[in-house]
């Protein structure tokens, strides 16, 4: 039976974030439609992977509220991953099926089918005994994917997937990602890169410490949206902003 | 009969007990690459083995557990006091450096103190500091027993959850598992295999326990169950050799806990010398199989510059190799079908392929270097002499493509045809 799909799966009102005395968003709003293909942009340090964190309840968070549908897919970030840990790349897969698995359950002999199905379909099947370390950066990637589709979630939330691979490999992940998304999947990720952010994706989170612009990539990559985005730091407001946390907190003399 | 002895019965069923648990408890050490963390905290249980000799000097069963009590409930301390630190923002290092030295001193300090008031009870702790496996008692075995029971019955059960946490943490998380539980129950067996270890192995020796079978493990095997299951297997086997080679090979007896931690160290060297992956022994005879390669390919192209015939002296004219060397090679080649000897050494059909190849490999090399990168005709000669024996079909092929199938290098000399 077909699942009823919520029309926004991440909604988010309010959200502030700080990192030891150091506010990394602020008073931030924003929906995501379902069925979408959403990236993140910004400059560096900007905030986009602590946002995704707090999405996922990977940190606490200072006020706002986010409301996000429960069993998220999720695809780390390259340098989260210790790649010398001795796994298989077949063991990795695996773990997409833990959530349903009972704590003291050990995966059944569907669960390790199903994890070689959705290698196969990532075309990554060969590679299933090999230590993660052996594989190239785009295996790696689709390795993390094939996790993540396995948990069979609607909702897909990708930390820089990009990272540390080639352009052809971009472009074929690329391909997967829309794929994905016409099967009505709602995909979130955050990307570096503005020059392809307009041609690849649907929607546009520009954030610099607040929500800049959101929407259509043409609208939001508008010269003045860019030109504040990229003015924000240092800036009075958040020379003040850091201030007021840090006295808070008994960390400024 | 070893196993049956009243005498030696107990010290070695219990160190083999013992050296199980601490083995299978090291391996999550080691690959959350924490080993520092078993050091500080076997340290950190010195001060509770102390006043627990204090307060309790009759010897007993119950002296046992008040030891271990008072041990287990140091080393808890100690890992409270290391989460308080490390809020400080100290690296991880500092952090156990400090919390190793501070709980010695305190024990030493109660230690001295009592070598004067108590000078029984000070004897007893000093079995504590350097380990005392041949006074262990049946009793021991029951208690060791149980613990190792306890923490293989955990690693079986939360095998899945347990490699989840360690891989990817956020993971953990996102999937709604309580890796909070797991982890404590984690430093608790943790803390638990070191305070039962000390008694074998003593608390200056303790952490190589926990870390050589682990250590042999890892270099042996890329999957978690598998370092597991070697890293199990040699502790049991340091933990019976152990005792074996000091009470049954020597006439003098050697002290047990050194000697365990000795056949455990040595398992790991081993295993480091003959891993398939990173071993020393499989990198060297990767070494001398390239060198041999280049060898022999050197030669192919030398007979391929004289129009396919040469005598040993022409060859070792452009080859400077002593002559053995040359000559060895020369019959492998032969061996292999390459050449053959008539008058002089020359090409069988398939060695004048090979060479070609070869020479392909050297002179494509040099156009790329020479039209991609630009580098001047002169210097691309000695890049191209290390590549030539590099090159894998795969690259040969884009190197081709990419540069139009070329007939002739950079000097103008031509670049033989590849077999499709």
């Amino acid at each position: 039976m077909q699942k009823q799909l919520a029309k926004f799966p991440v909604e988010v009102e309010g959200l502030s974030v700080s990192f030891d005395g150091k506010p990394i968003l602020w008073e931030v709003d924003f929906s995501i439609a379902a069925g979408t293909l959403t990236a993140i942009v910004g400059p560096n340090g900007a905030g986009k992977s602590t946002l995704l964190r707090a999405l996922l309840g990977l940190i606490r968070v200072d006020s706002g509220k986010i409301s996000i549908q429960k069993n998220v897919a999720y695809v780390p970030q390259r340098c989260e991953i210790d790649w010398d840990f001795p796994i298989t790349a077949f063991d990795v897969v695996l773990m997409g099926r833990y959530g349903k698995l009972g704590p003291l359950r050990w995966p059944r002999k569907a669960d390790k089918l199903a994890a070689l199905a959705m290698m196969r379909r990532l075309g990554i099947e060969d590679l299933k005994d090999r230590q993660i370390r052996q594989l190239s950066g785009g295996q790696q990637q689709r390795l993390f994917i094939a996790r993540a589709l396995l948990q069979n979630s609607d909702l897909l939330i990708l930390d820089e997937p990009f990272a540390g691979i080639d352009m052809a490999t971009e472009k074929s992940l690329m391909v997967l990602f829309q794929e994905l998304t016409a099967e009505g999947k709602t995909l979130l990720l955050v990307h570096h890169d503005l020059s392809t952010a307009k041609e690849y994706f649907d929607h546009l989170l520009l954030i610099n410490r607040r929500l800049i612009a959101s929407g259509a990539p043409e609208k939001v990559l508008s010269p003045e949206n860019l030109q504040r985005c990229y003015q924000i730091h240092g800036s009075l407001l958040e020379e003040v902003a850091q201030l007021s946390k840090q006295k808070e907190r008994g960390l400024s003399t | 009969m070893i196993f049956l002895d009243p005498i030696t019965r107990a010290p070695l069923i219990g160190s083999m007990l013992m050296t199980l648990s601490s083995a299978l408890i090291g391996v999550f050490l080691l690959i959350r690459k924490r080993s520092l963390v078993g050091e500080a905290l076997s340290h950190a249980a010195y001060p509770g083995v102390v006043i627990a000799a204090f307060f309790f000097p009759q010897s007993d069963a119950l002296k046992t557990f008040c030891i271990l009590g008072g041990a287990l409930f140091f080393t808890l301390i100690a890992m409270s006091f290391m989460d308080l630190l490390k809020r400080f923002r100290f690296h991880e290092d500092a952090v156990l450096t400090l919390t190793l030295s501070t709980f010695l001193g305190v024990g030493i300090l109660i230690a001295s103190r009592l070598q004067f008031t108590n000078p029984l009870a000070y004897v007893q702790i000093g079995q504590f500091l350097y380990g005392q496996v041949a006074t262990m008692r049946d009793f021991h075995i029951l208690l060791y027993g149980t613990l190792s029971a306890v923490v293989v019955t955990f690693v079986v059960l939360f095998y899945h959850p347990l490699r989840l946490m360690h891989f990817n943490p956020s993971y953990a998380k996102i999937l709604g598992m309580k890796h909070r539980i797991l982890e404590r129950s984690l430093k608790l067996l943790t803390a638990l295999s070191i305070v039962i270890g000390i008694r074998t192995v003593g608390v200056v020796l303790m952490s190589g326990m926990l870390i050589a079978p682990a250590i042999a493990g890892r270099s042996l095997s890329h999957k978690l169950s598998g370092i597991l299951w070697i890293s199990a297997s040699v502790g049991l086997l340091s933990g019976f050799l152990g005792n074996y080679f000091s009470t049954e090979i020597t006439s003098v007896h050697l002290p047990i806990g050194p000697m365990i931690l000795l056949c455990a160290a040595s398992f790991a060297l081993l295993a480091l010398f003959l891993s398939p992956e990173r071993g020393l022994i499989v990198r060297w005879f990767r070494i001398f199989r390239f060198n041999k390669q280049r060898r022999e390919e050197n030669i192919l192209k030398t007979l391929w510059k004289n129009e396919g015939a040469c005598s040993l002296q022409a060859i070792q004219s452009y080859l400077p190799l002593p002559k053995i060397v040359l000559f060895l090679e020369l019959r492998a080649l032969i061996y292999q079908g390459f050449i053959e000897k008539r008058a002089l050494y020359q090409f069988t059909p398939d060695g004048r392929k090979k060479a070609a190849r070869i020479v392909r490999l050297h002179r494509l090399w040099e156009l790329y270097l020479f039209h991609q990168h630009r580098v001047c005709p002169e210097k691309v000669h000695t890049s191209a002499d290390e590549m030539e024996h590099i090159i894998t079909p795969n690259v040969e092929k884009r190197l081709a493509d990419l540069l139009g199938n070329p007939e002739k290098d950079p000097h103008d000399k031509p670049i033989p045809r590849g077999e499709v």
